[in-house]
């Protein structure tokens, strides 16, 4: 016995067994174990034995560990089959959560690709990280901009000075091209000039084509998959030509531009919709490579990108090309009174974090395409998220609402043995099932709602965009979140309790599980109660924005632009009148822009008591006609007019312009003289007009200053009044009529007041998104509410009938139960209404124009939301009243 | 109903043979005696585990003892369906033995 005591067995080896012998009789085992050991001690040493108990210990491990995998995959099936079970028994249920689920995440994985593929802008490109776009920051005397266009001169000149860069391409924009294949004729907006390296930048792929060498040879061209089919009608347009009329490249004596054959060597797949540079046509710099163009330092028509080298600081290079105009330029910038500095931008700051301006008074806008907004990427994160949160709460409530049932389960199974962690388990599985089935609706549903998404976005989504690794990630993620979150509450709470109290089925009747239960209802209501909110008032402004006053008339006016074309220009009267004959035509005029399209900026000078000031201010060249037809009122002095010397001689001004330019009153203006600054013309103010909207209701009335210019190079629009009952016919007539006359120019006329409203899109994409999501919100949210009160009426069942004998009325007892709930919806809109008032304010700071929300905003949100609400929980309960009181108490 | 594996089959006769002294040492013993082979524990315990699942085989408690380090013997006992699954196990094996020697796998 003495010795047996020393020569204990090895505690590791103990230990080892024991863990992985997960059986019912591991105790016994070490036991046998034990004694063995001890009988092998007393006859062949402690040594010995010591050996022996190793050995089979490890010799034992490997078949435990398969079998307890065996075993805890056959608990996998098991749960399965009861989770699979419970849903099926409880379709109605099942239903609900599964959809509200599915809804959820659907919306989520839609959100997430919209967040991941703007996150990912121009991220494509190979060593994107190296990738640079050269800006150009210059002072002039007026003024100083910072825009994206530099000289055609830099690329040159930096390939030679800096060894850091590997590779850099300059493109330049040609605007107003004409393509031309056979008949078909038509201005395109993305063409651009570059060079080869440009595809050594940008990544783009090759469906046809050498990838190496396409833009070496002059003329010669790369098209993407959509061009080739629309000119084409294939896509393998190889060795094909296309005509561009570039109206740049004109010869001396020529109106017209003459069509240049370009033969296409390479046709590339359609570009990601998140890249900044979009293009339709590259073609080859060949055309001005080499020439004066390229060592001129006064233009400013290319956009560079650089590549930097592996290893090379972007710092450093910004800080060594700051000074680079000086040395080739820098006499003439100092004689001209101007600076110059160059700076750089890492490609994939451009989408979120550029909004440069462009380079002189003709270019459009500096940005290749607008910015996008960082705000709304958070918006519709968060949106995301709390229709998900909607969905998990219809889970948890309608999982607790069973809990009073599921309670009974629950204590059974701990009195006939389970563990604890067993159930928990259970519970945690069966969410995770229900999880998974909503997964895969919900993917089914993504598919559904991707294009409409899309189209209501403006974005290029595509659903295989699902299987990126990030988002792969970020879904399972979703599902583990999910099963948990919406599981956990069953699963850790209803396992806490002691069976004998639970198999009284007084669990969850309780305080404290109707507690719950009402805090997510009430969750669940504040949430989709704040997007109605939000949707109406996002509603409510885009509808004030639209029926302002706009201070001009939009409505009947076409608009035709014949963008800058020469021969056209030089016959502007004639033009006029071609269609000024016809009777549905009343009144036409041309302009440089028109109300709600670009409006180009300049400078003003004017003499102040010392001496001269400068103002920022719009600038728009029109006829004297221009304020008949979009009938703008003039509040002091005259608009242009006929026969007079305006032509050469005169401005109108708005009522802000004459604020900015120090008058105290738009009389004062009248006859006082200022200078344009470019064209250094000083002119006489003859008239102050009213202000008007010339840029839709996000903006206050800017300064604008109007000139009857006599330089036809400025005019690009055709305005023409028609009689609104036969607008249709007269629109007919007038492109019969322009395709008569100009031949070589596609007809591209618009309706003034549809193009005017195109300004309100984003805030008409988020109402519609909005809209979508508070009507799921309110859909989800009410199929839980309908769940809960089914719960609640089903136990109250002998209470309805007790009621109804003693002559309770059906109304009595609608009152009885949806009273709590209506108190709740209450509750949830007392509490969504300051937070979608907080939001929305903010929100509406953007606007100069802006609602209020007021008592409308928040009494159509809770109105909906209480009227629904009642009308769900009113459905079930009015059933439950109309029951016979003798079966409802006898039922058990 | 399914075959008993070799396996289940040698341990249901042990646990047979030793009647009302059936726990996991003499198990082992006694599959050691009758086949000359050593089951580890972890396959012992496996199988028993399987058996009893399966309801061939109960099982009932002993007392703790001092050379067990105070751990109780879990002993076997076949159960109506062990029996019969072993009288069939013995039924197959007689046809399939049947007309078999030991000298018919000898090659002369």
């Amino acid at each position: 016995m003495f010795i047996r005591k020393i020569s204990k067995p090895p505690f590791l080896a103990k230990i080892i067994l024991r863990l992985s012998a997960r059986t019912d009789d591991e105790l016994s085992l070490i036991g046998d174990f034990e004694e063995e050991y001890n009988r092998r001690s007393d006859e062949d040493g402690a040594f010995y034995a010591w050996i022996w108990y190793w050995l089979n210990t490890l010799l034992s491990v490997p078949k435990f560990l398969r079998y307890s995998l065996y075993r805890s995959t056959a608990m996998l099936r098991n749960y399965i089959k009861i989770a699979l079970r419970n849903i099926s028994r409880h379709k109605g249920f099942s239903l609900i959560n599964i959809f509200g689920l599915s809804v959820g995440m659907a919306c989520c994985m839609v959100i997430f690709l919209y967040v991941v593929s703007e996150l990912n802008y121009d991220k494509h490109h190979d060593g994107y990280e190296r990738i640079f776009r050269i800006g150009e920051h210059r002072i002039v005397p007026v003024g100083e901009f910072r825009s994206p266009l530099v000289s055609l001169a830099v690329a040159p000149a930096m390939q030679r000075d800096f060894p850091q860069i590997e590779y850099i391409a300059s493109i330049v924009h040609l605007s107003n091209g004409l393509v031309a294949k056979d008949e078909l004729q038509l201005y395109e907006d993305r063409i651009f000039y570059a060079g080869q390296s440009l595809f050594n930048i940008f990544k783009v792929d090759f469906l046809y084509g050498d990838p190496e060498n396409t833009l070496e040879r002059p003329l010669t061209a790369v098209i993407t998959r959509q061009m080739a089919e629309k000119y084409f009608g294939e896509v393998n347009a190889l060795g094909k030509i296309i005509q561009i009329k570039d109206p740049r490249f004109l010869r001396r004596g020529q109106s017209e531009p003459e069509p240049v054959d370009y033969e296409i060597t390479g046709i590339i797949e359609d570009l990601p919709s998140n890249t900044h540079f979009k293009f339709d046509i590259i073609a080859s710099d060949a055309v001005y490579r080499g020439t004066k163009y390229t060592e001129e330092w006064d233009n400013h028509s290319a956009y560079t990108y650089v590549k930097l080298r592996q290893g090379v600081d972007p710092s450093e290079f910004e800080e060594q090309i700051r000074m680079l105009a000086y040395k080739y330029y820098g006499d003439a910038l100092n004689r001209f009174g101007q600076k110059r500095y160059y700076f750089i931008q890492a490609v994939t700051d451009i989408h979120f974090h550029s909004n440069l301006q462009g380079a002189s008074l003709q270019t459009l806008q500096g940005e290749l395409e607008p910015p996008g907004n960082l705000m709304y990427i958070y918006v519709y994160s968060a949106v995301g998220f709390l229709i998900l949160l909607i969905g998990c709460m219809n889970f948890m409530n309608l999982s607790n609402a069973r809990s009073i049932y599921r309670a009974k389960e629950v204590g059974l199974r701990k009195v006939v043995g389970a563990k604890r962690s067993q159930l928990i388990r259970q519970f945690l599985g069966e969410s995770l099932i229900i999880t998974l089935l909503s997964l895969a609706a919900g993917i089914f549903l993504v598919q559904a709602l991707l294009p409409l998404f899309n189209q209501m976005a403006g974005t290029n989504l595509q659903f295989e965009g699902l299987l990126q690794p990030s988002v792969l990630f970020a879904v399972a993620g979703l599902v583990v979140f999910v099963g948990i979150f919406a599981g956990g509450y069953p699963a850790f709470v209803l396992t806490a309790f002691k069976p004998n109290i639970m198999l009284k089925g007084s669990v969850g009747a309780g305080n404290r599980g109707s507690m719950i239960l009402k805090i997510l209802v009430l969750g669940q209501f504040v949430i989709s109660i704040f997007f109605t909110i939000t949707t109406v008032t996002v509603y409510q402004q885009l509808n004030f924005m639209k029926g302002q006053k706009l201070g001009f008339e939009k409505n009947c006016k076409l608009v035709i632009p014949f963008r800058g074309n020469r021969n056209i220009r030089k016959n502007i009267e004639n033009l006029k009148n071609e269609f000024f004959e016809y009777s549905g035509v009343t009144d036409v005029t041309v302009s440089s822009t028109v109300p709600g399209r670009f409006v180009m900026t300049n400078w003003v000078r004017f003499p102040r008591e010392t001496a001269f000031e400068n103002r920022t201010v719009n600038f728009l060249a029109c006829d004297d006609n221009f304020f008949e037809v979009f009938r703008i009122e003039t509040i002091a002095g005259r608009p242009f007019q006929q026969g007079r010397n305006d032509k050469n001689d005169s401005f109108v001004i708005n009522e802000s312009a004459a604020k900015i330019l120090g008058f105290t009153s738009p009389h004062e203006a009248v006859g006082k003289r200022i200078t344009e600054a470019f064209s250094q013309h000083e002119k006489t103010i003859v008239g102050v007009t009213r202000d008007f909207h010339f840029r839709g209701m996000q903006n206050v009335v800017e300064p604008l200053v109007m000139e009857y210019s006599g330089l036809s190079f400025l005019y690009n629009n055709l305005s023409l009044t028609l009689i609104p009952d036969k607008l249709n016919d007269t629109v007919n007539i007038v492109k019969t009529k322009w395709e008569e006359i100009y031949p070589g120019i596609p007809y591209e006329g618009f309706f003034l007041d549809e193009d005017f409203d195109m300004q309100y899109r984003t805030e008409g994409q988020v109402a519609e998104i909005l809209g979508l999501i508070s009507i799921l919100g309110l859909i989800i949210a009410c199929l839980g509410l309908f769940g809960v009160t089914s719960f609640i009426v089903r136990q109250k069942y002998r209470e309805i009938g007790i009621r109804k004998v003693l002559g309770a009325t059906v109304i009595h007892i609608m009152k009885l139960i949806s009273a709590e709930f209506i108190i709740l919806v209450i509750i949830a809109i007392i509490i969504s209404v300051p937070a979608a008032y907080y939001v929305m304010n903010k929100w509406l700071q953007e606007f100069a124009y802006r609602i209020s929300p007021g008592i409308t905003t928040f009494g159509i949100a809770g109105f909906v939301a209480l009227s629904l609400s009642a009308f769900t929980v009113n459905i079930k309960v009015l059933r439950a009243a109309q029951f016979d009181p003798v079966e409802s108490i006898r039922h058990e | 109903m399914k075959l008993l594996t070799k396996t289940e089959e040698i341990l249901l006769l042990a646990i047979w043979k030793l009647n009302d002294e059936a726990y996991g040492v003499k198990v082992r013993e006694k599959v050691m005696d009758m086949t000359g082979k050593l089951f580890t524990y972890g396959n012992l315990y496996c199988t028993l585990d399987q058996l009893t699942g399966k309801g061939f085989v109960m099982k009932y408690k002993g007392e703790p003892t001092p050379e067990r380090g105070g751990r109780a013997k879990t002993f076997y006992k076949l159960s109506e369906k062990g029996l019969t699954a072993l009288q069939e196990a013995f039924e197959i094996n007689q046809s399939v033995w049947d007309g078999v020697s030991l000298y018919s796998f000898t090659r002369n």
